[in-house]
């Protein structure tokens, strides 16, 4: 597949802070890439210099194999935005907000008319078109605000946390759109700080923190970089427990993640999951549960930052 | 591009059109209020005609001169004069119908040309008004004075023909006969001093437009940076000048539908004069108007491309100092074109 979007060494700093340091990866035509990270992690700021809000002080992005800032008219063309914003004229209609954004980005009067009729349908709001949109609902919003840069049909699709503050059956007709659209051929980038989000929708995921894109892959790739396909989830007082006062444990287990009373671990090497059990339930704690779960997008992330992904 | 951006500003206007509506009104009804806390005349200074009564006794040459002064076109507009007999004169002055009442004596031809003594006229002022026959004194004062000025040019002709002496009957005669040179005396060029609507509705006008279009204008931007969509403008494939244009003539024309609205109306409801430099007063406005909106405006123009973050600070300031010149320069210009402040001569 064609790759639509290549981001290379991407930085951006504002003052003394690093928004973004050194972040690479592509996006091919009709893949989702999930760029998930917690607020702050620099999510926006990528696609702000993609999108050509703001000029990355080191790096290349290339839209559509071209370099966008020798032709930013040329890119914008090529790809849609949607910010985590409902950035909607509210006393206009859904109809009149589809046009018009349809218009700016390049179609004719005719053409604008007859592409907003099909993303209304597609939108499921051909019935709600002419009523003014700020008497629609959030999910309705964040629909026809998705529906807006989508009249012009761009190749690629930057959609920055689109469903941030909307109720659970919205988003999950939102995630279903954005689905189809990957399936049509559309290059998605879906910026994103729900790990459900993530593991449902994108095909390749890159984990951000603090401006670094820590990991990228599919989520078994993801996965796989825990060191297996299980993970052993052990559950107790853990408080005063050291692991470096168990002889051989660092050779044979990685620690995922560790809190008071709970300590999430996988095995080194590829071992039977019996035997593993056995070694954690011979250590010298006291071990109230123990259980054995597959690895997570979470627990990658867990072991990526050493935190939960916090909101 | 432009035309859609317009068509988007307008259809907002439309959706939602109070703000405007209001921007309308609420000038008009400060017009109206004005003019009736100061009276509502625009013509004349504020003042009607004033209706005054002659009483020719001596039914003279001079009687026949003063009718003549009176009746023409420059003191008609000002004075209401009736020629009546003394009693009904007398009669409509106590009925307050009248502001004064002129009479020429009987025998006061034969006396002036006889030169027995000093000639007088009567002036009977109705006490029941103020002003009225205060004016009246002042402008008959001019216009008797006039009268005999022609009649001493007429006796000095009939003098300088023959040293007979002057009979009333031959200065008659000299009256009725078509003077070969005549004064055309006309006010030199500018418009009655400005009152009521005449004073209020221009400088509303100028101060709601600037209102209309900093105020809702800003508000308008402001809210389009708050929600995002400046920010998504700058996404899509426009150039930056469209943009500015995009932004400042919408609003600019909706400034310029509410000047033509205010002319209209004070044309026609207030009869407020608009002098003869209509174009103009047009381009003034027109300029003010574009001038404040694109000073509004002025942080779009910016090159850098990220112009949602800075957008209202820079718009803030460069609307700030380019409306402190053009409104000064508006109400400056408009006090010597149709807000006069100077009741004596002006440009025409």
């Amino acid at each position: 597949m064609a790759s639509l979007l290549q981001v290379n060494g991407l930085c951006k700093a504002f003052g003394d802070v690093r928004a973004v340091s050194d972040v690479c990866f592509e996006v091919r035509a009709g893949e989702i890439y999930g760029l998930l990270g917690p607020n702050g992690a620099g999510k926006t700021t990528t696609i702000s210099m993609i999108s050509g809000l703001l000029r990355p002080d080191a790096g290349k992005v290339a839209v559509d194999g071209a370099d966008f800032w020798s032709d930013p008219a040329r890119a914008q063309k090529i790809m849609g935005v949607v910010s985590q914003e409902v950035a909607l004229y509210e006393e206009l209609s859904g109809r009149e907000n589809l046009e018009f954004w349809g218009r700016l980005a390049g179609l004719t009067a005719v053409e604008a008319r007859g592409r907003a009729g099909e993303v209304l349908e597609a939108l499921s709001l051909a019935d709600r078109a002419r009523e003014a949109v700020k008497n629609y609902s959030g999910g309705m919003k964040r629909r026809i605000n998705i529906g807006c840069v989508l009249m012009h049909r761009p190749k690629l699709l930057l959609l920055d946390e689109p469903t941030v503050g909307i109720d659970p059956q919205p988003r999950a007709n939102i995630l279903e759109f954005v689905r189809k659209l990957g399936a049509e051929g559309t290059a998605i980038l879906y910026t994103t700080h729900y790990l459900e989000e993530a593991e449902t929708l994108c095909s390749r995921i890159g984990i951000i923190d603090h401006g670094k894109l820590l990991a990228e892959g599919t989520l078994p790739e993801l996965q796989k970089r825990l060191g297996g396909d299980q993970l052993f989830v052990l559950e107790g007082n853990l408080q005063h427990a050291n692991s470096d006062d168990w002889p051989g444990f660092r050779e044979r287990f990685r620690i995922i993640q560790k809190s008071d009373h709970q300590l999430v671990v996988s095995a080194q090497n590829s071992r039977l999951p019996s035997e593993c059990l056995r070694d954690l339930l011979e250590l010298p704690v006291r071990v109230e549960n123990a259980t054995l779960k597959r690895p997570s997008l979470n627990d990658v992330f867990l072991q990526l930052t050493c935190m939960e992904l916090r909101e | 591009m432009l035309w859609t951006l317009l068509v988007k500003d307008l259809r907002r206007a439309r959706h939602n059109p109070w703000p405007y509506l209001i921007n309308l009104a609420l000038p008009l009804c400060i017009t109206a209020l004005i003019g009736l806390v100061f009276g509502p005349s625009t013509k004349g200074g504020g003042l009607g005609p004033i209706k005054v009564a002659v009483v020719d006794d001596d039914d003279s040459v001079l009687g026949s001169l003063l009718r003549g002064a009176m009746n023409q076109a420059d003191f008609k507009k000002h004075l209401e004069t009736r020629f009546l007999e003394r009693e009904e004169a007398l009669k409509q002055i106590n009925d307050n119908k009248i502001s004064a009442v002129l009479i020429i004596p009987k025998g006061f031809t034969r006396s002036y040309l006889s030169g027995d003594g000093p000639v007088a006229f009567e002036l009977i002022k109705n006490p029941a008004q103020s002003f009225y026959p205060a004016i009246l004194e002042e402008l008959l004062q001019l216009r008797l004075i006039r009268a005999i000025v022609a009649m001493n040019s007429y006796l000095f002709e009939l003098g300088s023909r023959s040293n007979e002496p002057i009979n009333e009957v031959e200065l008659r005669a000299l009256a009725k006969a078509e003077n070969l040179a005549s004064l055309k005396a006309q006010f030199a060029g500018r418009n009655p001093t400005p009152s009521g609507f005449n004073q209020s509705l221009p400088g509303t006008l100028v101060q709601f437009l600037m209102m209309n279009l900093m105020i809702f204008g800003g508000a308008s931007v402001a809210g389009e940076r708050a929600e995002g969509v400046l920010r998504r403008l700058a996404v899509y494939p426009i150039r930056r000048w469209e943009l500015v244009i995009g932004k400042v003539y919408g609003r600019f024309l909706l400034g310029g539908v509410q000047i033509i609205f205010f002319l209209l109306l004070g044309q026609f409801i207030f009869k407020v004069i608009l002098g003869q430099n209509l174009f103009a007063i047009l381009l003034t406005l027109g300029l003010y108007a574009w001038v404040i909106e694109s000073g509004r405006s002025h942080g779009l123009n910016e090159p850098v491309p990220y112009v949602a973050l800075t957008f209202a600070r820079q718009s803030e300031e460069a609307t700030l100092k380019t409306t402190r010149v053009c409104h000064a320069l508006v109400r400056s210009s408009f006090s010597s074109c149709f807000q006069s402040s100077d009741p004596g001569a002006g440009p025409s």
